[in-house]
C-alpha cells in the first residue's frame, strides 16, 4: 500500500500559530501578579558559604520570598532529566552551603518587579571561605586535589563506579577481548589524542519556568522543558512532595538541544512559589543561559588503533577523559556514548573503552545534541584521515572499505550501554555507502581535493562519516492516547515533547496514515503530565522512532475499533474493512465516513468512546548514518577559516516529514560549524567565563552560513515506524572533523584540538614552518 | 539612571538650549541609552531637529549627526572616494537592525574601541562639527577627536551635529577592511585607507587603525613610507613593515596574533585603495 | 509620560515611565508576539519595524516612537488570515521552534518593503541580526524568497 501522509511535507501543525506570534511560550502567558524570580550567583569558583543572611532582602518592600540553603529541603538530586533511577549522581541541592563554580546559585528571591528583585539580591549578605579551584581535567585527578563533592549525601543511584573523594564522577573500563594483542596484530599502530572544548546550546528562548498553586493547592509548573515527566519526578523529590502534587505543562518551547533536558528552574520556582504563596516566573538572562545552565562536556579523547597495510583495522582502544564541571549531570552517559556512537561505525576487530569523567570547578556540562558522539567523532574521523594519509590512500575510499554494513554488528554495541551493559545489535538498515557516494559527488571530491591553490588563501576539502542511535534500548518508553470525535477528527495526546522539532506534526502524520485521514483531522496536544500519557521526553534521538511507534500502535488499536463499528453498519466482517480517505471501506465498494462512525459510537448505537492508549519501548537503537563533506578556505595571513560549502548526506531511514528532517540536518550542521569555528568559552584565570553574551559567544548568523546541501538517502528501518530512524543529533557531529580534515587538505596542518580559531591556525602554521 | 523626562525639541537651537541645563543628555538612535542606561535623568531627542541631512557642499560632504548608519550608502552620499570609504565602513557595522538605529553622531561620540566611523574619519582628514548653546559651531579635526575621548574633551552640553568630509581632488583611492571571525561581531582589527596618486607617485596617504588600541590611531610611519613613490605591492609590503602600533590586550585574541593580522589587513587595504586610485594600474 | 504613535495601523496613546523599553511596553500591552531572547541587542527575537525599518525593540525606548509608526508581528496577519511572509515561512518548513520567527518576519518585511526582489545576499544581510538556532537559515531564506515572489505576483 502506498503511503499518503507519511513521507510528505505537510504544513507543520503549529506553524501558523507560531508565525502569528500567539501566546505560545511560557513567558507569553502568565498569571496576573506573577512575581519575578532571580538567583544570586557565586563569584567564586569554589568556596564554602560560611554565613548567609537574606533577612534584609526579605524585608525589602515588594519582596515576597528570599531563600538560602537554610530555607529549602536538603535533598540531593540530579538535574539530569533521565529515566528513574537516573544514571547520574545525586550531587545537587536546590541551594547548597558550598559553591562549586562561578555562577553557582547561592540564594533565590521573588519580587514584584525585576528592579526590586535585583535590589533584593544586593541586600543578601554572604560570607565565603574560598577554596582552591580545579580548572582542568588534570588538576581534578592530581594527587591531593581538593575534593569538590565532599558532602556526605553525594551518591550514585545505580551500581556503577562513583568516587567523588577523587573527583571522579564516573569510570568505565570495558573490552571485547585482548585489545593489546589485537592492536599489536596490526602492521602499524596510531596513537592520537584529540580535545574538544566547552560550548553551549544557545536556544533563543532561555530556560523559562512559571509556577503557581492551583485551586486544590497543587503546584503547577509551566516550563520550557524537554522532559515534563522527569521534571515532575525530580522536582517532587527536591521539594519533598509527591508526584501527584505537581502538574508540569510544557507549552511551545523555543529550542532545547539538550539543555532543557535539565531540571534547573522547576525546583527553584517550586520553592519560591511555596514560600511566596504567589505565582513566580524565572526567565534566565542570556549570560545565565550561556554559562550557568548546561554546556557540552569538554573532553580529551585518545584513540590507539592497529591497522594492516591494506587499511583493515585490527583493534581500537578509546580512552576518554570527560569534564562534567561542578555537577555530574549526564557525566556517565555522555562519556559512554563517546564509544557507543562511534566505534561501531567501522569494522575494528577488537575494541576497548576506558572512560573517566571528572568534576571540576567549571561550568556544568549536561546533555547536548550529539551527546558524546560529537566529541568522539572528532577523534575517530580525524584519525581515519590520519591512517589514510599514512597509507597513502584516499580517506573516502578507506571509509568505504571499512564501514559497517547492513547485517553486521559490532562488539561495541553490547559493551556500552547507559548505566548498564548495552544491547547487542545487528544493523538492519544502512545507507552509508550511498551517503558517501552522493556526498562525494555533491562536493566534487575527486575534482577539488588536494588542490589548495597558489595564493595566500588556500582551499581544502574534507569529510567525516557518522552514526548515532535512535532511543536508548531497553530503557526508553513512549505513549500516545487517541480518541475519536463525532466529526471524524481525533484528539492525539502525546507525552512526547515537541520543542520545535516538529514531533507533534510527525506523530500526527503517523497516526493519520494508519487511520486513513489527513493531518487536518488530528488535534494534537502534547506534554502535560495531567492530561497526556507518559513519555520519557525529547532526548536520545528517540521521538520519531519511539513516540512515533507508540502513535502507530495506538492508531492501529483505534482503527480496529472503528472497523468494529463500521462492520455492523456495512454488514461485513471487521477484518474486511480498511480505512482510506476519511472512510471505512468494506467489500464491494461499500463505505461509511469516519464522521458517521464517530457519531454512531458517541450518540446512536452501542455507545462508547472510540479511543486507545498504547506505548512503545525500544529493544534496539538503530543508528542513522551520515557522510559530511566540506569545502573550506584558509587565509594563511590571518588564520581565518571560512566554510564555503557543506554537504550532509544522511540516512535517517524513511523521513516521515522530509522538509522537517532536512531542517533538523541544517540546524544541526549550522550548530556544528559554529562549534568548530567560533563558539567557545573564554575563561579568565579564576574560572570565570568572560564572554557570556551573544556579542562575544558567536553562534552563526544568516551571513555566516555557507551554501548547505542536504541529501536524504532513504532506507527502511524494519524496527521503526514506517521505516524511520532518528535524524536530529547525528548531524552536529560532522563539522569538527570534516573541517579539520579540510584544513589539513588546504594547509597541511593537522589540528587535534577544537575550535579552529584564527589564532590557532596562525600558531599551527608557525609550528609547521619551524618544522 | 532612571529617566524622568524625555524631551522632543523641534530645532537645533531648542535642543542646544535644553542640553545646556544640568542633568541632561542627548539621545539619538537610543542603543547606548537603552543598553547601558541613561547618563542623565533628562533626555533630549535630537532626531527631529534637522540633523538627518546629507549635504554636498563646496569641496565638502556634510553628514548630519542624526543620519542612520543604514543610510550611509553611495545612493545617499553621492559618488566620491570619501563617500565610498564611509559607505564601506558603515556597511559592515553590527547588524541590520542596529544599523537602522545607530547614528553618525552616536558612533562618533560614543567612540568605543571598535567604532568604525571615527576610523574612517581619521583616514579622510575629516572634522567633527560640535555645537553648544551660546557658542559658534566648532570644528574638531578627527586627529584631535580620537586623541582624547570626547566625553573628557568636550563640555557635557556640547552636541555632535555633523561629520564633515573634505572632498579632495586628484586620483584618490580608499578602502575599509576589517577582520573578525564571524560576519557581524565587533571587529578585532579595522583599517581605513585613503591615498592620492599623482603621475604614478603617492602624494598623500592616510592609514587609520581601529579596534587595536583603545581609540583609533593613524599609522604614521606606514603613511610616510608610502608617500613619494609608486604604490607597488612590494613598496606597500615594505611600508607595512613600519607598523609600530602596540596592540592592546583583548580577551578574544592575543596581541601577538592581532598584530600579525593587523599587518595583513593593513597591507590588503592599502593595496585595494591603491588599485582604486590608479584604476587598477598600480 | 504619554507616547502617541501608530501601532499596527491604529493610533494608540500609552502612558508609561520615560525609560520604558519599547519591548517591555509592547509585552505589557499584551503584544507578546515580540519575544525577549537577550535584552542585549544581539539575538533579534524582539525585532519590530519603527517607521518602516527593522529595529531591536530591546534597544529602543518607547519614547522614541512618539509620533511614529510601529509594526509588530501581530500587525502582519493571523492564523486565519496570514501575511504571505507568514504563510511562506510555514510552507517552507522554516518554522521550527518559532521563537525567532516573529523577529525574522519583521526583518524580512522591512527588507521586502524596500526591495521587493532581493538577492539571496540581500536576504542574508537583512536577517543578519536575527539569530536562529534551529534551521541553519536555509529554509528561512527559501521562505522569504517564496514570499517575495508571491507578493510581487499580488502587486
Amino acid at each position: 500500500m502506498s503511503l499518503k501522509v507519511v513521507g510528505t511535507s505537510v504544513r507543520k501543525v503549529d506553524g501558523l500559530a507560531l508565525a502569528a506570534g500567539g501566546p505560545l511560550f511560557v513567558a507569553d502567558e502568565i498569571p496576573r501578579h506573577t512575581l519575578v524570580g532571580r538567583a544570586l550567583r557565586s563569584p567564586h569558583a569554589h568556596a564554602e558559604i560560611v554565613s548567609i543572611d537574606v533577612s534584609a532582602a526579605r524585608a525589602l518592600p515588594g519582596v515576597y520570598a528570599a531563600l538560602s540553603h537554610h530555607d529549602v529541603p536538603r535533598v540531593a538530586i540530579t538535574t539530569a532529566g533521565q529515566g528513574a533511577p537516573e544514571p547520574s549522581p545525586y550531587d545537587t541541592f536546590i541551594l547548597d552551603k558550598k559553591v562549586r563554580y562561578v555562577g553557582d546559585p547561592v540564594a533565590l528571591v521573588a519580587a514584584e518587579t525585576a528592579e526590586i528583585a535585583a535590589a533584593a539580591l544586593k541586600l543578601i549578605k554572604v560570607e565565603y571561605r574560598p577554596l582552591p579551584a580545579i580548572l582542568s581535567i588534570d588538576a581534578a585527578l592530581a594527587e591531593g586535589a581538593p575534593v569538590i563533592h565532599d558532602e556526605p549525601e553525594a551518591e550514585m543511584p545505580i551500581p556503577v563506579h562513583y568516587e567523588p573523594e577523587k573527583n571522579i564522577c564516573a569510570f568505565v573500563d570495558v573490552a571485547s577481548g585482548d585489545i593489546e594483542a589485537a592492536i599489536n596484530a596490526g602492521d602499524h599502530v596510531i596513537d592520537g589524542t584529540y580535545e574538544v572544548h566547552y560550548a553551549q546550546h544557545a536556544p533563543i528562548e532561555p530556560h523559562t519556568c512559571a509556577g503557581w498553586l492551583d485551586q486544590y493547592g497543587r503546584l503547577v509548573l509551566r516550563t520550557s522543558t524537554q522532559v515534563p515527566f522527569h521534571a515532575r519526578r525530580i522536582t517532587a523529590r527536591a521539594l519533598g512532595l509527591n508526584v501527584r502534587q505537581i502538574r508540569v505543562i510544557k507549552p511551545r518551547v523555543g529550542g532545547g538541544f539538550g539543555t532543557k533536558q535539565e531540571v534547573l528552574l522547576e525546583p527553584w520556582v517550586g520553592a519560591l512559589v511555596l514560600a511566596a504563596k504567589r505565582p513566580v516566573m524565572i526567565e534566565l538572562d542570556r549570560e545565565e543561559e550561556l554559562v550557568f545552565s548546561r554546556t557540552r562536556h569538554p573532553q580529551r579523547v585518545r584513540m590507539r588503533t592497529g591497522y594492516l597495510a591494506d587499511g583493515a583495522l585490527t583493534g581500537t582502544y578509546m580512552e576518554v577523559h570527560s569534564n562534567t564541571g561542578a555537577y555530574g549531570s549526564h557525566g556517565l552517559t555522555v562519556m559512554t556514548n563517546c564509544g557507543s556512537k562511534t566505534l561501531p561505525l567501522y569494522r575494528r576487530g577488537e575494541v576497548a573503552f576506558r572512560g573517566t569523567t571528572v568534576y571540576t570547578n567549571m561550568p556544568v556540562a549536561g546533555a547536548y545534541r550529539g551527546y558524546g558522539g560529537t566529541q568522539a567523532s572528532f577523534a575517530q574521523e580525524c584519525q581515519m584521515d590520519e591512517i589514510a594519509q599514512h597509507l597513502g590512500v584516499d580517506p573516502l575510499a578507506l571509509r568505504q572499505k571499512l564501514h559497517i554494513r547492513q547485517g553486521e554488528g559490532s562488539p561495541a554495541f553490547a559493551m556500552l550501554g547507559e548505566g548498564k551493559e548495552g544491547v547487542e545489535q545487528i544493523v538492519q538498515s544502512c545507507g552509508l555507502a550511498e551517503c558517501l557516494k552522493q556526498g562525494a559527488e555533491a562536493i566534487d571530491w575527486y575534482g577539488k581535493r588536494g588542490k589548495p591553490g597558489d595564493g595566500p588563501i588556500k582551499r581544502g576539502i574534507g569529510m567525516a562519516a557518522l552514526m548515532q542511535g535512535s532511543s536508548i534500548p531497553e530503557i526508553d518508553m513512549a505513549s500516545v492516547t487517541l480518541k475519536m470525535n463525532e466529526d471524524g477528527s481525533f484528539n492525539l495526546m502525546a507525552g512526547a515533547t515537541d520543542l520545535g522539532t516538529g514531533s507533534d506534526t510527525v506523530l500526527a502524520q503517523i497516526a493519520a496514515e494508519v487511520l486513513g485521514v489527513s493531518v487536518n483531522e488530528m488535534i494534537v496536544h502534547s506534554s502535560d503530565t495531567d492530561l497526556t500519557p507518559f513519555d520519557v521526553g525529547a532526548y536520545a534521538s528517540s521521538t520519531t522512532y519511539l513516540s512515533g511507534e507508540a502513535a502507530r500502535r495506538c492508531a492501529l488499536k483505534v482503527a480496529a475499533q472503528i472497523a468494529e463499528v463500521a462492520a455492523v453498519e456495512l454488514g461485513c466482517d471487521a477484518k474486511a474493512i480498511h480505512l482510506e480517505g476519511g472512510y471505512a471501506v468494506g467489500p464491494e465498494g461499500r463505505q461509511i465516513s469516519l464522521a458517521r462512525v464517530g457519531a454512531i459510537s458517541l450518540y446512536e448505537r452501542n455507545q462508547h468512546q472510540i479511543g486507545a492508549t498504547d506505548s512503545a519501548i525500544s529493544h534496539s537503537s538503530p543508528p542513522p548514518f551520515a557522510a559530511h563533506f566540506v569545502e573550506v578556505e584558509v587565509d594563511t595571513e590571518t588564520g581565518l577559516v571560512k566554510v564555503k560549502k557543506y554537504v550532509a548526506a544522511v540516512d535517517c531511514g524513511r523521513a516521515i516529514h522530509p522538509a522537517l528532517a532536512e531542517g533538523q540536518v541544517e540546524g544541526s550542521v549550522a550548530n556544528g560549524i559554529g562549534y568548530a569555528l567560533t563558539e567557545r568559552f573564554i575563561f579568565n584565570e579564576w574560572g570565570k567565563v568572560q564572554n557570556g553574551n551573544f556579542g562575544d559567544y558567536r553562534i552563526p548568523s544568516a551571513e555566516d552560513m555557507p551554501e548547505l546541501v542536504t541529501i536524504l538517502v532513504p532506507t527502511v528501518e524494519p524496527t521503526g515506524p514506517y521505516g524511520a530512524k532518528s535524524v536530529s543529533e547525528i548531524n552536529i557531529n560532522g563539522a569538527c572533523p570534516a573541517i579539520a580534515n579540510a584544513i589539513y587538505d588546504a594547509i597541511g596542518v593537522r589540528l587535534r584540538q577544537t575550535p579552529f580559531t584564527p589564532e590557532v591556525i596562525l600558531d599551527a602554521l608557525d609550528a609547521k614552518a619551524r618544522g | 539612571m532612571r529617566v524622568t523626562e524625555y524631551l522632543y525639541p523641534e530645532s537645533l537651537e531648542a535642543a542646544l538650549r535644553l542640553l545646556a541645563a544640568p542633568d541632561t543628555s542627548p539621545i539619538a538612535g537610543g542603543t547606548v541609552v537603552s543598553l547601558e542606561g541613561a547618563r542623565a535623568p533628562r533626555l533630549v531627542d535630537i532626531t527631529r531637529i534637522g540633523l538627518d541631512q546629507v549635504t554636498l557642499g563646496q569641496g565638502e560632504l556634510l553628514i548630519g549627526a542624526a543620519v542612520r548608519a543604514a543610510d550611509l550608502t553611495l545612493e545617499t552620499l553621492g559618488a566620491s572616494p570619501e563617500a565610498m570609504l564611509i559607505a564601506e565602513a558603515a556597511a559592515g557595522m553590527a547588524t541590520t537592525p542596529l544599523r537602522n538605529a545607530i547614528t553618525v553622531g552616536g558612533n562618533l561620540a560614543y567612540l568605543c574601541g571598535w567604532a568604525d566611523l571615527p576610523v574612517a574619519a581619521l583616514a579622510l582628514d575629516a572634522s567633527i562639527e560640535v555645537q553648544q548653546e551660546g557658542a559658534a559651531p566648532q570644528l574638531r579635526p578627527a586627529t584631535a577627536w580620537v586623541a582624547q575621548h570626547p566625553r573628557a574633551a568636550l563640555p557635557k552640553e556640547a552636541l555632535v551635529t555633523a561629520l564633515r568630509l573634505p572632498l579632495k581632488p586628484g586620483a584618490r583611492g580608499v578602502a575599509y577592511h576589517r577582520f573578525r571571525a564571524s560576519a557581524t561581531e565587533n571587529a578585532l582589527v579595522s583599517v581605513a585607507v585613503a591615498v592620492t596618486v599623482a603621475e604614478g607617485i603617492c602624494v598623500e596617504a592616510r592609514v587609520a587603525l581601529g579596534a587595536v588600541t583603545p581609540r583609533p590611531v593613524r599609522a604614521e610611519a606606514v603613511e610616510a613610507a608610502l608617500i613619494g613613490g609608486p604604490l607597488t605591492s612590494a613598496r606597500i609590503a615594505q611600508a607595512v613593515e613600519a607598523l609600530d602600533v602596540r596592540v592592546s590586550p583583548n580577551f578574544r585574541m592575543s596581541p601577538k596574533a592581532r598584530t600579525r593580522i593587523l599587518a595583513a589587513t593593513t597591507r590588503r587595504a592599502i593595496l585595494e585603495a591603491s588599485q582604486r586610485a590608479t584604476g587598477g594600474q598600480a | 509620560m504619554i507616547v502617541e504613535f501608530t501601532l499596527n495601523g491604529e493610533a494608540v496613546r500609552w502612558e508609561m515611565p520615560p525609560d520604558t523599553k519599547l519591548l517591555d511596553a509592547l509585552r505589557v500591552q499584551g503584544l507578546i508576539g515580540t519575544k525577549q531572547g537577550c535584552r542585549e541587542a544581539t539575538c533579534g527575537a524582539c525585532t519590530v519595524l519603527l517607521n518602516g525599518r527593522a529595529v531591536f525593540s530591546c534597544a529602543l525606548l518607547l519614547a522614541q516612537a512618539q509620533g511614529g509608526t510601529v509594526e509588530t508581528v501581530e500587525g502582519l496577519g493571523s492564523v486565519s488570515d496570514p501575511h504571505p511572509l507568514q504563510r511562506a515561512l510555514v510552507d517552507a518548513s522554516a518554522v521550527q521552534c518559532g521563537f525567532c520567527i516573529p523577529g525574522v518576519l519583521m526583518s524580512a518585511k522591512g527588507l521586502l518593503d524596500q526591495d521587493p526582489n532581493p538577492s539571496e545576499g540581500a536576504i542574508r544581510r537583512a536577517l543578519n541580526g536575527n539569530l536562529c538556532r534551529c534551521t541553519g537559515y536555509v529554509k528561512i531564506i527559501e521562505g522569504v524568497t517564496l514570499a517575495a515572489e508571491e507578493m510581487r505576483r499580488r502587486v
